[in-house]
């Protein structure tokens, strides 16, 4: 044996163990989440929410939606919110320095006017340039900041500091939420014993092709663009079958910036959103699961697998693979900041078994399948590829991953089953059979654009990121 | 006859409204949600609007106020409410709501409190 | 996922492509057994919907039409025989059991005893017993809640049995049920409740108890000093809502408590039932507290608080936290005529930023 030999065998046998292990990972999400499903439905089957929207001693509750450019629709979102179920609400729309004229069409059409108030910062944060509140009685929930741009994180961390309430709940303002979506966020705090829940995270779905009207969801539609549909299958596989399994475990890193609720307190003793990374959704929880746990404090991040968001999807190459190579970039950020839990025992499943998967099977698998891809294109130019091996391991991984789509597809129908037309299904069936070759593949290259962009220093995360399109991981 | 709208999200429960409101006498226009409840108040201008203060699109408080944005006849407005949304109805009446009925409730009170509004 | 594009003879020797063109058929015929469970399940889905959609109809009409009738004679004549048909099915049955426990949650009066009658008359009763009698948690949880739902008082005494469960559930539905029944009476399970009360049930069972009227809770001293947490937790809120005076005590023994929640309801809970020494006792609390509970205290004696406390609300505006600043500046405005030349004057003396009074000021004109 020689020494090409050797490197050769340690690869082959790495990569084949790292497959392996993947697999199994799926194996393992998928049929430790059908648990936590059929339990959360059977816990909640006869759970009157109205009463928990008509009691007096529910938490007090603040939204926080930063909105950039969002004057096309921000009055009608903003209506949406306001009619949400839930008594002691306060909706906090944080107006990151807009360009268009969203804070003028907030001022007329919500009689806004502007109103002394005092804000500590308890967050540092860029400089606030007024608060605004409704004449009207009916519009009393509302608050509107208006503040110097500073990004998604800046305006979450300004709305952190004005908001008066116990809770907070962060979204995207051009999220569509159910109108029980409050209620069914808060009630994990309400559940908790000894364990503090920190965190409650929800889930998004894909509004593209969807019935909307006046800021409501009136009808669930399957995207009819490609790009959406495949999302709508991507956010299912992850939301119902990954955060799932992982929620069971308490092992939660991320809940995405759409969609989540918190225990203000603790984000506060932790500093708030970072504003130096383009994922600070997810960073967000790591760093709030690392002070618990370096607190000795018992906590959950609890997680609500009811369809209660919903969020338009790029629709083009181009937005899609930004928002992908945004997301690589926000990962490999947040375990970088944290690279002390790797491993660490100190930090028990967060260090031993969240983080290392999230290293090696979010981070690291673009790289590895780039890594793999160039490789083939070697071999197969030098000719010493044995064509019969290559084309057995391909129908057995694609195989594996129809396999993986099925049984998500399965779950959807029996849990939730939001797609009702006759065809719909089939359609996404039939786009699950195309994922191997065209949105898989392109996911990877957007990654590895990540990568290079993050080794480039470049920290795109100005004007495009608030779109309205994908500010929101949905990796499991 | 006395033109009745009942804005209800609970089929069952605006249906049995309905039966009863029929049996004594008046005409009762049906609303699902409160987006329909207000188109239905513009085009039909009732004498009377039973709304819940939950409902899907548009909520019970926005119906109250939109009532009493209208000028062509005076219109009455009974809001439905769960129990011990005391500050809910409070702001019911600021914004105008003339009488409300806590659920559950029984129907004869209802009644009764719908012939009131009419005197 | 990952392409594995290797090709070397001593690693392959163990896995030969025939190997995973098993395991490929193998994922590929699972695949194709799980697209047609998803199938079955949605023509299952399909059919029951419309049977159920007729169904529904049904039921509502017969519903609205117990509901109206005056007398309770001549009640059979609205069950109809498509609605007998229907209810054969033990879907449509848990379907018809919903549709009166939604009657009953939003029709009250005289009526609701058709609507008991109904269930009745159908025999859905058996149906819920069955579940009751499930040894599986949410079954049972679930034929608890029909049972009380539908008002069957002879189940009392075996549901009240339940009320310990190890299960949260069903402990939770028993407890419902006994207060459904009983009213301030059924409370009596908290004296040995050995398990938790997580807040959530404890808002279900006040919201229950506000159909009572209001008894003399004379078990109120004990359970404040229970053993058990949350039993304290809820008992604080019960004095709290009843404003039960003549635990005053007792409750501001629980400010010693070591536990913050108990220590912020039990301030909330003092300010409801203050008498004269009370603004004292929480003033004298206050530097023991942290920060959420000195807050409390602070919101609290802007209710209950008079001239007497102003020296001491001064003092707090010179705390380094701003919110603890504004709260002292609204109670000051609120337990005093002249509350704004007094917090005004100190501002200038004490360099505190004014924007604090200006936000109280716009409040109260609010």
């Amino acid at each position: 044996m020689n020494f090409s030999d050797i490197v050769f065998d340690i690869l082959t046998y790495g990569i084949f163990l790292y497959s392996v292990v993947l697999l199994l990972f799926y194996v393992f999400i998928g049929l430790y989440s059908i648990g936590e499903t059929n339990n959360y439905l059977h816990r909640n089957i006869f759970t009157d929410y109205r009463l928990l929207a008509a009691s007096i001693h529910i938490p007090s509750v603040s939204i926080l939606a930063p909105a950039y450019n969002e004057g096309a629709t921000i009055i009608e979102n903003v209506k949406s919110l306001l009619s949400l179920y839930y008594n002691n609400l306060e909706v906090v729309i944080i107006n990151d320095g807009s360009k268009d004229d969203s804070l003028q069409k907030l001022i007329d059409r919500y009689e806004l006017e502007k109103v002394d108030y005092h804000v500590q910062y308890k967050i540092p944060t860029k400089e606030i340039k007024g608060i605004y509140k409704s004449k009207s009685p009916i519009y009393r929930k509302l608050v509107v900041v208006d503040k110097v741009n500073g990004g998604k994180a800046d305006a979450l961390n300004v709305g952190i500091n004005v908001s008066s309430n116990d809770y907070i709940v962060c979204i995207d303002v051009d999220c569509i939420l159910e109108q029980d979506a409050i209620l069914k966020m808060i009630k994990p705090f309400l559940e908790e014993t000894d364990a503090r829940i920190i965190a409650t995270g929800g889930v998004i779905r894909i509004a593209n092709s969807c019935e909307i009207v006046d800021g409501r969801l009136i009808k669930v539609h399957l995207p009819g663009n490609y790009w959406a549909r495949m999302q709508s299958l991507e956010y299912i596989r992850a939301f119902i079958l990954g955060r799932m399994a992982w929620a069971r475990l308490n092992g939660l890193l991320l809940i995405s910036g759409a969609f989540g609720a918190f225990d203000k307190r603790i984000v506060i003793k932790c500093g708030g959103y970072n504003h130096n990374t383009v994922g600070e959704d997810m960073e967000l929880v790591v760093r709030m699961r690392r002070y618990m746990e370096e607190m000795k404090l018992p906590y959950k991040v609890a997680y609500i697998p009811d369809p209660l968001c919903w969020t338009e999807a790029p629709e083009s190459t181009k937005i899609l693979g930004r928002q992908r190579n945004r997301w690589t970039r926000g990962t490999i950020e947040t375990l970088k900041l944290h690279k002390i839990m790797f491993f660490n025992p100190k930090y028990r499943l967060l260090g031993m078994l969240s983080y290392p998967y999230w290293l090696f099977f979010e981070m690291l698998a673009p790289l590895i399948e780039f890594f793999g891809f160039i490789i083939f294109v070697l071999m197969t130019f030098f000719g010493i590829i044995e064509w019969s091996l290559f084309v057995s391991l391909l129908a057995f991984i694609i195989s594996f991953g129809y396999m993986y789509s099925a049984f998500a597809a399965l779950m959807e129908v029996t849990s939730y089953n939001m797609y009702r037309r006759k065809t719909d299904m089939a359609k996404l069936l039939l786009t699950a059979l195309t994922e191997p070759f065209f949105f898989h593949p392109f996911g990877v290259w957007a990654a590895i654009k990540g990568y290079i962009d993050l080794i480039r220093k470049k920290k795109s995360w100005g004007e495009m990121t608030r779109t309205g399109f994908g500010t929101t991981q949905t990796k499991s | 006859m006395v033109k009745i709208l009942l804005v209800e999200d609970n089929i069952l429960i605006q249906k049995t409204v309905q039966l009863k409101l029929k049996k004594e006498g008046f005409e009762v226009i049906c609303c699902n949600d409160g987006k329909d409840g207000l188109e239905k108040l513009s085009s039909e201008l009732p004498d009377v609007v039973l709304t819940d203060m939950m409902l899907p699109y548009v909520s019970g408080l926005e119906i109250v106020s939109a009532v009493k944005t209208i000028k062509e006849k005076e219109i009455k407005v009974i809001v439905f409410s769960t129990m011990g949304q005391e500050n809910i109805i409070e702001e019911a009446f600021k914004l105008g709501a003339d009488d409300y009925v806590t659920k559950p409730f029984s129907l004869t009170e209802l009644t009764i409190r719908i012939r009131k509004q009419l005197k | 996922m990952v392409l594995l594009t290797f090709s070397k003879k001593s690693f392959f020797h163990f896995i030969q492509p025939s190997h995973l063109y098993i395991a490929t058929l193998a994922f590929l015929a699972v695949t194709f057994l799980m697209v047609l469970a998803l199938y079955t399940y949605l023509y299952i889905q399909k059919r029951r919907f419309f049977r159920n959609k007729l169904m529904t109809q049904a039921l509502d009409d017969c519903i609205g039409a117990l509901l109206i009738e005056r007398t309770q004679d001549d009640l059979e004549k609205n069950v109809t025989p498509q609605l007998l048909k229907y209810l054969k099915k033990p879907i449509s049955r848990q379907l018809a059991i919903d549709q009166l426990i939604n009657t009953r949650k939003n029709i009250s009066g005289e009526a609701i005893n058709n609507v008991i009658w109904l269930y009745n008359y159908l025999n859905l009763k058996e149906d819920s017993l069955k579940k009751f009698q499930s040894n599986v948690w949410y079954k049972k949880a679930r034929g608890i809640y029909e049972l009380y739902m539908m008002n069957q008082r002879d189940m009392l005494l075996k549901i009240f049995k339940r009320t310990n469960s190890q299960n949260e559930y069903i402990r939770m539905e028993a407890q419902i049920a006994i207060i459904g029944f009983s009213g301030f009476e059924g409370l009596v399970f908290l004296n040995t409740l050995t398990y938790s009360l997580t807040e959530w049930h404890q808002i279900k069972l006040l919201e229950q108890l506000s159909t009572f009227n209001q008894v003399h809770l004379e078990k109120l001293p004990k359970w404040l000093q229970s053993s058990n947490k949350s039993v304290v937790m809820f008992a604080l809120k019960l004095a709290d809502v009843y404003q039960q005076i003549f635990v005053h005590d007792e409750v501001t023994e629980c400010l010693k408590d070591e536990n913050e929640k108990i220590r912020l309801q039990a301030i909330k809970t003092l300010s409801r039932i203050a008498v004269d020494n009370t603004p004292q006792i929480l003033q004298d609390q206050y530097d023991n507290e942290e920060y959420a509970t000195k807050l409390e205290i602070l919101r609290q004696l802007a209710i209950i608080g008079s001239e007497e406390d102003i020296p001491f609300l001064l003092e707090k505006l010179n705390e380094s936290d701003d919110n603890l600043k504004l709260e002292a500046t609204r109670a000051i405005m609120k337990c005093s005529s002249n509350g704004e030349e007094i917090v005004e004057k100190k501002i200038e003396n004490d360099n505190i930023p004014v924007s604090i009074l200006k936000q109280v000021k716009y409040e109260q004109v609010r």
